[in-house]
């Protein structure tokens, strides 16, 4: 058999000492996705453009809602699968041509659920039930999203979440469904 | 060389006919009058007599340069007003032969052509209308320009443009280097060039074409044209690759036909193959081969259906003609399957490339994001226990700088990876989609002979319907190879034709004969005027300092001359400009007038100190014995003017309230007109109003 044809050959022939290896740093760094400024930026966002006016001062949004935008505004590819997936609600017709590639991925998003802890913890977001609401530092959250704005920053993924609020997102999508 | 002899503006008014002269003599003099006198006005007929009014940034024979008094209303000297029904204006230009040029053109009225009147030394004249601005340099009868240029004895000079071809060089080019218009001539040196037109370093070629450095404005239009020439064969050279590449893939050919690189690069590998050595060795496909193999089975198939024997017991032809079809059904099929699985890594490998650009995007604005400090908690503390709270009890973690710029370099890395792949499936694609449309062709040949072999009686109609089915499948290949072979050939005769040009542009000789001699005499001459006229940057110690870059730029060391001094030393600088480039036309004669127009230098600055300095130039010998003519218009005081008058300048100061005045009718007067008329002008150097009965004498030295 030709070596070319033989990948194990190929490799243990490298591995006895012919093959100098070579190190790439950049390949070793994180995604910017695993970032917390990053995530707490786009969690701003989201809250900003999507929570609703709750009791007189403050504001609140359904936290499986925010897990699923937040995570759509990091894929702004995914934009248009939410607004199919949205239409095909009520159109099984239409739901069997849907690709089933975004679905239940968003509910494991463990990263999302520690950076609202960590955000609960540090009272910017309030729990209560099913939603999460302002907490005492009220500003923060908010004036991070408008020096996003003004910056420019993070504008695909605040596009992202604009063209969301055109999209009616039901609780079986929530929940994955 | 020639001398401004004299300005007359004339016109006829609602009060009467009026009109204002001034006479000029050679060398140094100033025209001193008060402000609002009309001095501006007299400066004016200067370019509007010589068809150059686009300097002042308006339109072709529109005389919106004149002030009010020579368009629309006369001022009086009672203060009233009187309307202009018509106006023109004239200069008188003497040539060292001792023969005068008087061009006249109408201010109000017709002001599309110029009177000529010229009249030799010894009498003879003859008069002509010439066109001010249309054709004026392109008409060689009616151009005005075009006579200047002749009779001046300049020649014409073609420029290159930025649209790639030639043009010009224009007067309007060459006055602002002698003529000093008051608005805005001394905001800086040639400061009302025309650049409108299109003409490239036109700035630079006046000042060359003015010391006589022909040869350099040669070299450097050659250069120019050289240039363009190379732009314009990278650009021809990549759209006729583009269109190679095309026609190649157009049939599914995978060849490389580049376009990039430098011009002799592109020649190099364009000459060492042709397009058809390059398919044969890139993409096996041999042209002459393919045809040469088609006429042979043409032939075969040709002598099958007409005299090649017919076995009656051969019953397979229907059995060929269906295995065939099917055969190219299957391929079709395969074909159609490796299309939509390339469509499908299209569409993918496109999705991938917008999400790592997102990715990418994303990385940026985080990095940015971390660099401004927007949005980072540095200090993170429980609102109820007031401890530090790290992000790691979360599992999470804070990036640093470097780690996102990594990620960066590494997300780049994988943009270009995956854009070369889409690149290559979009080959791949157009590749496959003209093989599925040539098998496409194939089929629908190959179905026709099916039904027609299948509708045959008898196995000799079928074997004679096959032959004939091969037969047309066969000679439709070989017009198909003749089609493609002819665009072949046509691409080779347009890359034989670029690389005809390519060859043809290469080094020119160019030489630019002795421009630095005269460029150097430039300098002195420019070195002499900044002293002289006192530039505070420029002193005896640093003198040597300065010099001219190679836009003609002046400069002391490293610095730009226009930058240093105060702010008055802006006016001394133009002067010297304009004053050091006649004086130095004159030691290498070259294409200056001989007359520098300076207006209103003084009105730049007028504090006590530049004006005292302006006059302390005037008197010196440099200032007073120059060959060119100098003639400044400003306004002196009376003690200043007797000062300049005791050191030997020359001072006219018109009489009168203004320069334009109405022509009292006084019969004694117009017999004195009719003796006189025909006699040469008055002593040169006099400044004459009229009527003439107030003319001043005393306005002379």
């Amino acid at each position: 058999m030709d070596k070319a044809d033989n990948p194990l050959r190929m490799i243990g022939e490298l591995l006895e000492g012919r093959a100098r290896p070579t190190i790439h740093p950049e390949r070793v760094a994180p995604s910017s996705v695993y970032d917390l400024q990053y995530r707490i930026a786009v969690v701003a966002s989201a809250f900003e453009l999507h929570s609703k006016p709750f009791a007189v001062t403050s504001r609140r949004i359904q936290s499986v809602r925010l897990k699923l935008l937040q995570f759509i505004a990091c894929r702004p590819a995914l934009t248009h699968m939410l607004e199919q997936w949205s239409k095909a609600q009520h159109d099984a017709q239409l739901s069997m041509d849907l690709s089933q590639r975004l679905r239940r991925g968003f509910l494991a998003d463990q990263m999302h659920d520690d950076v609202v802890g960590f955000l609960i913890a540090r009272g910017e977001l309030n729990h209560s039930g099913q939603y999460l609401a302002i907490g005492h530092e009220e500003h923060m959250l908010h004036d991070l999203h408008l020096a996003n704005v003004r910056l420019g920053l993070f504008a695909a993924e605040r596009e992202a979440l604009q063209t969301l609020t055109a999209v009616r997102i039901t609780n079986a999508m929530l929940e994955g469904w | 060389m020639i001398q401004l002899e004299e300005i007359e503006v004339r016109g006829q008014s609602e009060a009467g006919p009026f009109k204002g002269v001034i006479k000029l003599s050679p060398g140094l003099q100033v025209v001193s009058a008060r402000n609002a006198f009309g001095k501006s006005l007299a400066v004016k007929a200067i370019p509007w007599c010589l068809g150059v009014e686009p300097i002042f940034g308006i339109q072709d024979n529109d005389a919106a340069c004149f002030p009010e008094a020579a368009r629309d209303q006369l001022e009086l000297p009672d203060g009233s007003t009187a309307k202009v029904y018509s106006s023109e204006c004239s200069i008188t230009f003497l040539s060292q032969d001792g023969s005068r040029m008087k061009l006249t053109r109408p201010i109000k009225g017709d002001s599309k052509n110029v009177l000529i009147t010229e009249s030799a030394a010894d009498g003879e004249g003859r008069t002509s209308k010439l066109m001010a601005r249309r054709d004026t340099m392109q008409d060689e009868h009616g151009g005005l320009q075009r006579f200047l240029f002749e009779i001046l004895k300049w020649p014409r000079q073609e420029v290159t443009t930025f649209r790639g071809s030639l043009s010009q060089l224009y007067l309007e080019n060459l006055v602002p280097t002698f003529y000093i218009d008051q608005n805005e001539g001394w905001t800086n040196v040639q400061a009302l060039q025309i650049s409108r037109y299109g003409q490239q370093q036109i700035s630079e070629i006046a000042i060359e074409y003015v010391l006589g450095a022909i040869e350099a404005i040669n070299a450097r239009v050659l250069r120019q044209g050289s240039a363009q020439r190379s732009t314009h064969l990278r650009e021809t050279a990549r759209e006729l690759a583009g269109r190679v590449e095309k026609a190649f893939l157009k049939r599914g050919w995978r060849a490389e036909w580049s376009g990039n690189g430098t011009i002799e690069d592109v020649v190099a590998r364009w000459s060492a193959r042709s397009l058809r050595e390059v398919l044969k060795a890139e993409a096996n496909v041999d042209l002459a081969a393919t045809r040469t193999r088609l006429n042979q089975r043409i032939e075969v198939f040709r002598k099958a259906l007409t005299s090649g024997p017919v076995d009656a017991a051969n019953s397979s032809a229907p059995a060929g003609v269906s295995q065939r079809v099917i055969e190219l059904k299957t391929r079709r099929h395969q074909m159609n399957v490796e299309l939509n699985t390339l469509r499908t890594q299209y569409d993918q490998t496109s999705e991938l490339l917008t999400s790592l650009d997102h990715r990418i995007q994303a990385a940026t604005d985080l990095l940015r994001l971390k660099t401004t400090g927007v949005g980072r908690l540095d200090h993170v503390e429980c609102p109820t226990c007031h401890r530090d709270l790290d992000p790691a009890t979360f599992a999470l973690s804070v990036q640093s700088e470097q780690s996102v710029s990594s990620h960066i370099e590494a997300l780049k890395v994988d943009r270009d990876l995956v854009g070369r792949n889409r690149q290559s499936l979009e080959q791949s694609l157009a590749t496959v989609r003209s093989g599925v449309n040539e098998l496409d062709a194939e089929f629908r040949e190959a179905e026709r002979v099916l039904q027609t072999v299948t509708t045959a009686v008898g196995t000799i109609r079928e074997q004679v319907a096959k032959s004939a089915g091969d037969l047309t499948a066969a000679e439709r290949d070989l017009d198909r190879i003749d089609e493609i072979s002819v665009e072949v050939e046509e691409l080779q005769g347009a890359v034989a034709k670029w690389l005809d040009e390519a060859r043809k542009s290469g080094n020119l000789p160019i030489s630019v004969g002795d421009l630095m001699g005269r460029k150097e005499a430039f300098v002195k001459a420019l070195r002499r005027y900044l002293i002289a006229l006192g530039h505070s940057a420029v002193r005896n110690e640093n003198v040597s300092l300065v010099h001219l870059d190679e836009q003609y730029v002046p400069y002391l060391g490293t610095r730009r001359l226009r930058a240093l001094g105060s702010a008055s030393d802006q006016s001394r600088l133009v002067a010297a400009y304009s004053l050091a480039l006649a004086a130095a036309s004159e030691t290498v004669k070259g294409f200056h007038p001989g007359v520098v127009i300076l207006d209103e230098p003084l009105q730049q600055n007028p504090d006590a100190a530049h004006k005292d300095l302006f006059l302390a130039f005037l008197s010196k010998q440099l200032a007073r014995d120059a060959a060119f003519q100098t003639v400044i218009f400003t306004w002196l005081s009376d003690q200043e003017i007797e000062l300049l008058r005791k050191q030997g300048t020359k001072v006219l100061t018109p009489e009168g309230h203004n320069f334009l005045q109405i022509q009292k009718p006084d019969p004694s007067v117009e017999e004195a007109s009719e003796a006189t008329a025909g006699e040469t002008p008055d002593v040169a150097g006099k400044v004459e109003t009229l009527p003439k009965d107030q003319v001043s004498e005393s306005s002379e030295e």
